[in-house]
C-alpha cells in the first residue's frame, strides 16, 4: 500500500505501529491522545527509533507551522464587502432572476418559454381588433347620420303639410 | 491510583465540555444562517465577524498573498450571502464555508500557476527588519534567522500539491475533522488521511535540517 512506503523503517519493512495506527501516532504527536492509547504509544516509542523520529519531526513541523502568523486583515474589508452586497442588491430584477447567467438549461428555459407563449396567446385572443372596432364605429356613425337626414327630411315634410293644412282652413 | 483516576476523570470532563461547546458553536452558526434566510441581515454580520479571520488566514496560507486572499474571501462571503435563500443546514456551516473557500483558492492557484504569488525572500527580510524595529527584537541576526525559517516553511507548504496543501492547512490551522475535510475536498476520509500523511512526510523531509 502506498501509505506503508511513507513509514518504511528500512526498505520493505514498516513498523506495525506506523502501518496500522498512523492516526493514533499523529494524534499522539499532536498531544491530543490520552489514556491507555497514549501510554501504549509512549511505551512503543521508547523502543522504536523510527516512530520516535517520526513523532519528534512531526512535532517540529507543527511548531514551525505555529510560528507562521498571518497578516492582519485590512481595516476596510467589511466596508468593501457590504458595498459589494449593496451593489448586488441594486442590480436589475432580470439579472437577479438569472443570477447574471443566461438560461443554459433547457429544463428551465422550456417551461418559461411555454409560459410566455401561453400568456401571449391569451392576450391575442382576448384583445379586440381595434381596426374592426373603428370600422363598426364608423358604420354606426354613418348609419346615424343617414337616419338623422331622413328624420330632418320627414320633419320638413311634416312642416310643409302643416302649413298647407293651416292655409286651407283659413 | 485514585489520584490518577481523578485526574483522568477531570480531563475527560474538560474534553466533554469542550466538545459540548464546539457543538453549540456549530449549531449557532446554522441558527444564524437560518435567521439570515428569514431576512435578518444582522445575522450575516455576526457570521462575518466569527469567520472572517479564519477564512482570510486560510486563503492567505493557500495563495500566500494577502491582497488575493482578501479578494477571494470577499467572494466567499458574497456567495454565502447569495445562497441565503436556499440554505439548508445539511452539513456544518464551517464545512460549507471552507468548501467554498477551498474551491476558490484551488481555482485561483490553477489559473495563476505560472505567476509568482508569494513575496520574495528579500521583501520578507525587509519586513522582518521592520518588525524588529517595532517589536524591539534583541538582534537583527535573530530576526533574519526567524524570517529565513518562515520563508522556508512558507515555501515548503507552497510547494505541496494543492489538495495536500488545503488538507494540511484545514487540519492544522482550522482543526477540521477528517470527515469535514473529506466533504470540503469531495473525497473519502481515507483519501484525506492519505493526503495528510503524504503532506506531513514531505514537510518533515523538507524541514528536517531546521530541527
Amino acid at each position: 500500500m502506498a501509505q506503508d512506503r511513507l513509514f518504511e523503517t528500512s526498505p520493505g519493512v514498516v513498523c506495525p505501529m506506523l502501518r496500522d495506527h498512523a492516526d493514533a501516532l499523529m494524534a499522539y504527536a499532536e498531544r491530543r491522545l490520552e489514556g491507555e492509547k497514549a501510554d501504549s504509544i509512549a511505551r512503543h516509542a521508547m523502543n522504536c527509533a523510527e516512530c520516535r523520529r517520526v513523532i519528534d519531526s512531526q512535532r517540529f513541523v507543527w511548531e514551525a507551522m505555529d510560528a507562521w502568523e498571518p497578516e492582519a486583515v485590512s481595516a476596510d474589508f467589511n466596508r468593501r464587502l457590504y458595498r459589494a452586497i449593496d451593489e448586488e442588491n441594486a442590480r436589475s430584477w432580470w439579472r437577479r432572476l438569472t443570477n447574471g447567467r443566461v438560461f443554459t438549461r433547457w429544463n428551465t428555459a422550456i417551461p418559461v418559454a411555454a409560459s410566455c407563449m401561453v400568456l401571449l396567446g391569451f392576450f391575442l385572443v382576448r384583445t379586440p381588433d381595434p381596426i374592426e372596432d373603428k370600422k363598426q364605429a364608423m358604420f354606426v356613425e354613418t348609419v346615424d347620420v343617414e337616419k338623422l337626414d331622413r328624420a330632418l327630411d320627414d320633419m320638413d315634410l311634416l312642416r310643409e303639410l302643416n302649413q298647407d293644412l293651416g292655409d286651407s282652413r283659413i | 491510583m485514585a489520584k490518577a483516576d481523578a485526574q483522568h476523570s477531570s480531563t475527560s470532563g474538560v474534553l466533554e465540555d469542550m466538545a459540548a461547546a464546539a457543538a453549540a458553536t456549530v449549531e449557532w452558526d446554522a441558527e444564524l444562517m437560518l435567521r439570515l434566510r428569514a431576512g435578518d441581515v444582522a445575522s450575516f454580520s455576526l457570521l462575518l465577524e466569527r469567520h472572517r479571520s479564519p477564512v482570510i488566514h486560510f486563503l492567505y496560507r493557500m495563495v500566500q498573498n494577502q491582497g488575493v486572499a482578501e479578494e477571494l474571501a470577499q467572494e466567499v462571503f458574497l456567495r454565502v450571502y447569495r445562497s441565503r435563500d436556499s440554505y439548508e443546514p445539511t452539513a456544518k456551516f464551517t464545512t460549507w464555508l471552507f468548501r467554498i473557500a477551498t474551491h476558490l483558492a484551488l481555482n485561483w492557484i490553477r489559473d495563476h500557476r505560472n505567476e509568482k504569488s508569494s513575496a520574495s525572500l528579500d521583501e520578507e527580510t525587509a519586513e522582518g527588519i521592520a518588525r524588529q524595529v517595532s517589536d524591539r527584537r534583541p538582534t537583527v541576526e535573530q530576526s533574519l534567522v526567524r524570517d529565513a525559517r518562515m520563508a522556508e516553511i512558507r515555501t515548503a507548504i507552497e510547494t505541496l500539491p494543492e489538495k495536500q496543501r488545503a488538507a494540511v492547512l484545514m487540519h492544522k490551522y482550522e482543526e477540521l475533522e477528517y470527515s469535514q475535510i473529506a466533504r470540503v475536498l469531495d473525497c473519502s476520509e481515507s483519501a484525506v488521511k492519505s493526503l495528510l500523511f503524504r503532506a506531513y512526510e514531505t514537510l518533515r523531509a523538507r524541514l528536517a535540517h531546521m530541527a
